[in-house]
This record gives C-alpha cells, sequence and structure tokens, in this order.
C-alpha cells in the first residue's frame, strides 16, 4: 500500500518536473493569452449574488451571479466571458444563447499554439450513445456537458502521503526560483496537479451515471436495464472505501487500453462495435487491466454485470414498439438469440434472488426462535435464582 | 464418558476438565478469527456516509488494510477447522468430544421437557449430558455454516477463475451466513456464556476449560451424577451442592 502510493508519488513528481522543463517554451505561447477574464466588465452586474432569474418555461431557478475570485481559480479562469458568450456584444444584454463548448475560445493551447477548443471532444461525444441514441421526444434525457462538468475549481493532489498543509506553496517556490512571471506560474503548476489525479471521486463518478441509468424508466426507452444491481457488488465496496485502484463506470466503459482509443465521450452500448466491452476478448482486457484482476480468465470476464431481472421484458417491448412503426432495426432470428441470451441471464437472476429470499427467511426463523428460547430460558433461570437454586 | 482418574480429578479438585488444552486453543484462535472476521466483513457493507464519516481521507488505506486482514484471518479459520477435522478423527478426547457432541434420539424429549419447563410446565429441568441439545445444535450449525463460508471465501478470494454466476450465488450465501453466523452468536451464543443469569460478564471456561461443579451440576447433572457416583463407591453417598 505504502510503496504503492509512494510510487505514485515519485511519479507525479517525476512528471511535474518533465512539465516545469516546458515551461519555457509553453510560458512563450501563454504569454499573449494572459489577459484578464473579466477585461469586459461583466463583473460590473454579475457580482451582485442576488442576480438571477425564474426561467417562466419551467420555472428553473438560474444564477448569474459570479465570484470572480472562484472563476479565476476555475479551469475557465482565463477565457473571457465574451469567448463563450460571443452573443455577448454591449452591456446591458438581452438574454445569452446558451453556451457552445465546440466554440473557439481565443486561447492559445499551448502544445500546437493553435486556437483552443472543444471541438474534437464534442464531436466524439455526438458520436456515442449519449449523444446520438437520444429517443424522439425526450431530448432532456441527453446529458449535456455540464451535466457532467462544471468549471470545477484547480484542486491540489490528494493523496494519503501528500495531503499535508502547505505542500503546494513549498513546491510553488521551488518552480517560482526560476520562473519570474508568478500568476503564469501558478497557474500552470494548478493545470498540471489539477490532472493529475481525478476531478471526481469514484463515488461521484457512479452517482453522476447512476442519477439517469437508475431511472428504469428512463432506461426502458433505450432498451437497458438500470444499474441497480451495482451496489450490490465488491465494485461498489471499493468505490464507497474510494480505493485507489475503485473501479467507477469510466474505469470499464472508457478503460485506459488499446492505446487509449476509449474515452468517456465515446461511450457506446455494449452491443456496438466501437464498445471496449463488444467481443469476449475486450472484456478480458477490461477485467484484466493490472490495478484490477490481472489473473482473470476467459470464464471471468463472462456473464452479464448490471443484470437486474427486467431484459426479456424490455426487448419484447422494444420489439413490439418496432414492429409497430415499422421500423424493426434486427431480423426475428437475431431478436430471438437476444430473448434466449437475456432468459438465461434472466435465470441466473432470478435464482440468485431466491438464494437471498430462502436466507431472509432462514435468518428470521432461526434467529427469532432462537430469541424467544433464550428469553424464555432468561425467565426460567430467574425464576430459579428466586427459588434459590443458583 | 470419562475415566476413573478424570472422575477423581473432579471429585478432588472441584472442578470439572469440560474442554481439553487442545480444545480451549481451537476455541481461542477460533473466536478471535471470527471477531476480525465479522468487523472486518461487516466494513465492506456499512452505508457509505458512514464510510466517509469514520474513516474520512484514511479509508482508502483502510480498505486496502481491511482486505488483508479479512482474507488472513479467513485462512486461519480454515485453519482451525483443519486442525478441529485433525483433532476428532485422528485423537481419543476429539474423538469422545465428537460422538458425544452427535444428536441422539434423547435429545428430542430433553428439548420438549425442558422448553416445558421454561414455560413452567414442569418442576424441573431435564438432566443433561456433557453436551445439552442447545450445544449440539450450535456446534453442528456451526460447522456447517463454517463449512459453507469457507468455501464461498475461498471462491471470491480467487474469484478470476469462476464466472459471473458461481460469484454473485457466493457473494449472496457469504453475505448471508455471516449475518445468519453473526446473530447467532450474539443470541445463541453470548446468552449462554455472557447474558445467562449467573454467568455475566462471562464464563471462564473458555480460558482453562474448567467447570465448577455446582455449575455442572445447574446444566450437566448426568455428568455431575456419574463423578458423584464414582466418589460415593469409594468414600461413601455424596450429597449434591443443591441439597447441602
Amino acid at each position: 500500500m505504502v510503496s504503492r502510493s509512494l510510487r505514485k508519488v515519485l511519479i507525479r513528481t517525476g512528471l511535474l518536473a518533465v512539465a516545469i522543463s516546458l515551461v519555457v517554451a509553453a510560458g512563450m505561447a501563454l504569454a499573449s493569452d494572459a489577459l484578464a477574464a473579466d477585461e469586459e466588465n461583466c463583473q460590473v452586474c454579475h457580482r451582485y449574488s442576488g442576480l438571477g432569474t425564474i426561467d417562466k418555461r419551467d420555472g428553473t431557478e438560474r444564477v448569474f451571479y459570479v465570484n470572480e475570485e472562484l472563476f479565476k481559480m476555475s479551469v475557465h479562469g482565463k477565457v473571457r466571458c465574451g469567448s463563450c458568450h460571443f452573443d455577448v456584444k454591449e452591456i446591458p444584454h438581452r438574454p445569452a444563447k446558451k453556451v457552445d463548448c465546440a466554440t473557439k475560445c481565443h486561447v492559445k493551447e499551448p502544445s500546437t499554439g493553435k486556437e483552443f477548443s472543444h471541438e474534437v471532444v464534442v464531436k466524439a461525444f455526438v458520436e456515442s450513445s449519449h449523444g446520438k441514441d437520444i429517443r424522439p421526444g425526450f431530448e432532456k434525457d441527453k446529458p449535456n456537458c455540464v451535466y457532467c462538468h462544471q468549471n470545477p475549481i484547480y484542486s491540489p493532489i490528494r493523496d494519503i502521503l501528500t495531503a499535508k498543509k502547505g505542500i503546494e506553496l513549498a513546491i510553488l517556490m521551488r518552480c517560482r526560483a526560476c520562473h519570474e512571471d508568478k500568476v503564469w506560474t501558478d497557474r500552470f503548476y494548478r493545470h498540471f496537479t489539477h490532472r493529475m489525479h481525478l476531478r471526481l471521486t469514484h463515488k461521484e463518478v457512479v452517482e453522476l451515471c447512476a442519477s439517469c441509468h437508475e431511472d428504469a424508466e428512463k432506461m426502458r426507452r433505450y432498451a437497458l436495464e438500470p444499474t441497480w444491481s451495482l451496489k450490490d457488488s465488491f465494485h461498489w465496496e471499493a468505490v464507497k472505501y474510494e480505493a485507489a485502484n475503485a473501479p467507477n463506470c469510466v474505469t470499464c466503459h472508457a478503460p485506459p487500453i488499446e492505446g487509449g482509443q476509449y474515452t468517456v465521450h465515446t461511450i457506446t452500448k455494449l452491443a456496438t462495435e466501437t464498445s471496449p466491452l463488444f467481443t469476449e476478448e475486450r472484456r478480458l482486457k477490461v477485467c484484466a487491466m493490472p490495478d484490477c484482476h490481472p489473473a482473470a480468465t476467459a470464464t471471468f470476464a463472462k456473464g452479464k454485470v448490471h443484470a437486474a431481472g427486467i431484459k426479456v421484458g424490455i426487448l419484447r417491448e422494444q420489439a413490439e414498439a418496432e414492429v409497430l412503426a415499422g421500423e424493426p432495426t434486427l431480423t426475428e432470428e437475431e431478436r430471438a438469440i437476444l430473448i434466449e441470451r437475456a432468459q438465461a441471464e434472466q435465470l441466473k437472476f432470478k435464482i440468485v434472488r431466491l438464494v437471498k429470499i430462502f436466507y431472509t427467511v432462514l435468518i428470521g426463523v432461526i434467529c427469532g426462535g432462537m430469541f424467544i428460547h433464550q428469553v424464555l430460558d432468561f425467565i426460567a433461570t430467574m425464576r430459579e435464582r428466586r427459588e434459590g437454586k443458583h | 464418558m470419562m475415566d476413573e482418574k478424570e472422575r477423581k480429578e473432579a471429585a478432588e479438585s472441584g472442578y470439572y476438565q469440560r474442554l481439553k488444552p487442545n480444545e480451549v486453543y481451537q476455541h481461542n484462535v477460533m473466536w478471535v478469527s471470527f471477531v476480525f472476521l465479522v468487523a472486518t466483513g461487516f466494513m465492506s457493507q456499512i452505508p457509505h456516509e458512514w464510510v466517509e464519516a469514520w474513516f474520512g481521507p484514511y479509508r482508502n488505506m483502510i480498505f486496502t488494510i481491511r482486505g488483508y486482514v479479512h482474507r488472513t484471518f479467513g485462512c486461519i479459520l480454515a485453519g482451525v477447522s483443519v486442525w478441529h477435522l485433525w483433532y476428532v478423527t485422528m485423537t481419543k478426547d476429539g474423538r469422545g468430544a465428537f460422538i458425544a457432541l452427535m444428536p441422539k434420539w434423547r435429545d428430542l424429549p430433553d428439548m420438549k421437557n425442558n422448553i416445558r419447563f421454561m414455560l413452567g410446565r414442569e418442576k424441573h429441568r431435564p438432566k443433561f449430558d456433557r453436551f445439552d441439545y442447545r450445544e449440539k445444535m450450535e456446534y453442528i450449525f456451526g460447522a456447517l455454516g463454517t463449512a459453507i463460508i469457507t468455501i464461498t471465501g475461498f471462491v471470491l478470494f480467487f474469484s478470476e477463475y469462476f464466472n459471473k454466476f458461481v460469484i454473485d450465488i457466493s457473494t449472496v450465501i457469504h453475505r448471508m451466513e455471516a449475518i445468519l453466523a453473526t446473530m447467532s452468536i450474539c443470541i445463541w451464543h453470548f446468552y449462554a456464556v455472557h447474558f445467562k443469569p449467573g454467568k455475566f460478564p462471562f464464563s471462564t471456561i473458555f480460558m482453562d476449560g474448567k467447570m465448577e461443579l455446582h455449575e455442572l451440576e445447574e446444566e450437566h447433572m448426568l455428568v455431575y451424577e456419574e463423578i458423584m457416583q464414582s466418589q460415593e463407591g469409594e468414600s461413601g453417598p455424596v450429597e449434591s451442592t443443591e441439597e447441602r
């Protein structure tokens, strides 16, 4: 445990050293972007904490207050307001359009010197299940960028060995010994250390995904089972404790294997060829990742992980709906195979559930009986003591 | 059955050697393992809010240690089971204890009469032998439960070699057996050796295996009578402590 953490710290420190050696080159590129975020004076109004409105359409409360200090510390702290809200040209302004994360935000990407944009990520996301498989009429099911990302504040490395006060400043002082621009140096350090660990904890990732994937009705629309069973698994136990190698949803659905081609923005259904879990060979690779189950066998990698015992019904409903709409996506044979597999998995699920019910009844009967027996014995023993027998 | 020497020793010392030293060692290793297994096992089942509140930033390290401790004591418990199997098959004392722990027809009327006594429908408790029906049930179901939880525990320990269905079944059985075992020990065993009037805070038999004769007379009258009758032959009739 300690040696692993130490190794991680050493790797991180090494990476930091490499990064700092790139500072001189990157600094040249970034220097031209060293603009204050609020050079457009948006804070004239948005500094007031009461600034907000209620959306007339759905009653949603919208807060327009921006804490400048916090914003400057955030990952978008160097981006001007107008770079994202580019339709705002004057003050006071009309309601701004929704931000498009594929916009070029006039910040130079230091590794290439090109104008920075999230366009590549957005393109990948649009092709993923979360981007394209949304049923007509249920556009709200689609998670947009801010559903998962909330312009987080830069945070230092959190680790059991490094979580002590003063470590950040101590490292920064070393950086500042060579790099004159204090603001740039602090920012580079924070950016780098921020990306070295997960922004969300494992539990936060699971809860974020579960906020939709535990909704049976919503999942039914996409022929998916809800992920209720996750919280019965050993994976969840590791997540609860934030174990270093805890598997959150992304670990398996966007695993760091095969050259890093799977990302959280390219997640697709398991039945899609581009899924990292499409074939048994790929599943085995995912299970056998070095931090997970390196000794995993092909047998181990088989089986349905998120079974909820309702897949057969979902598939039949889907088939009926497609026939009614006149747009079947599968042949009769393909569907029969799918349903047969689902029935086999459902039977296993039912057996496990029956065992649980059996034990629940057994525990109730045995422990209830034992309790009554011991209470009677207690009363009888007290009676004996009163009679002077004990 | 005791031999003559044991009966004589018991009568002279005022103590009956209820558990042999080997049995005391087995029991002590087992209960220490059990306590650690219960603590580290149920740690994985507590709500995540408690995990954060109790362990804070150290929960990652604690989870790792928890896993190692649980597996280590699981192996120790499995080792004690093997030790016990060797003991009950290869030693005279072990075979004797094992035979005495097996259910007999007279346990049924004993149980019936004891329940009738507890309900106030009999004047006296039945006369129990070395192990009464409660202890036999505890031993037999305890052994069965240990076997089940050990097998499923090893499936989970080496889960990489089993399929999802076997792992799921083993997980459910392991957890439910653990709940059953813990509750049984708390209700059945803890009452018998800790909370029963006259036993609090605990019976000392687990330390040296010795039971005082007056306690033996109350709980295992047949053994007491056997000791007393043997002495009667040597030095005339011996009164029971109850009568005294």
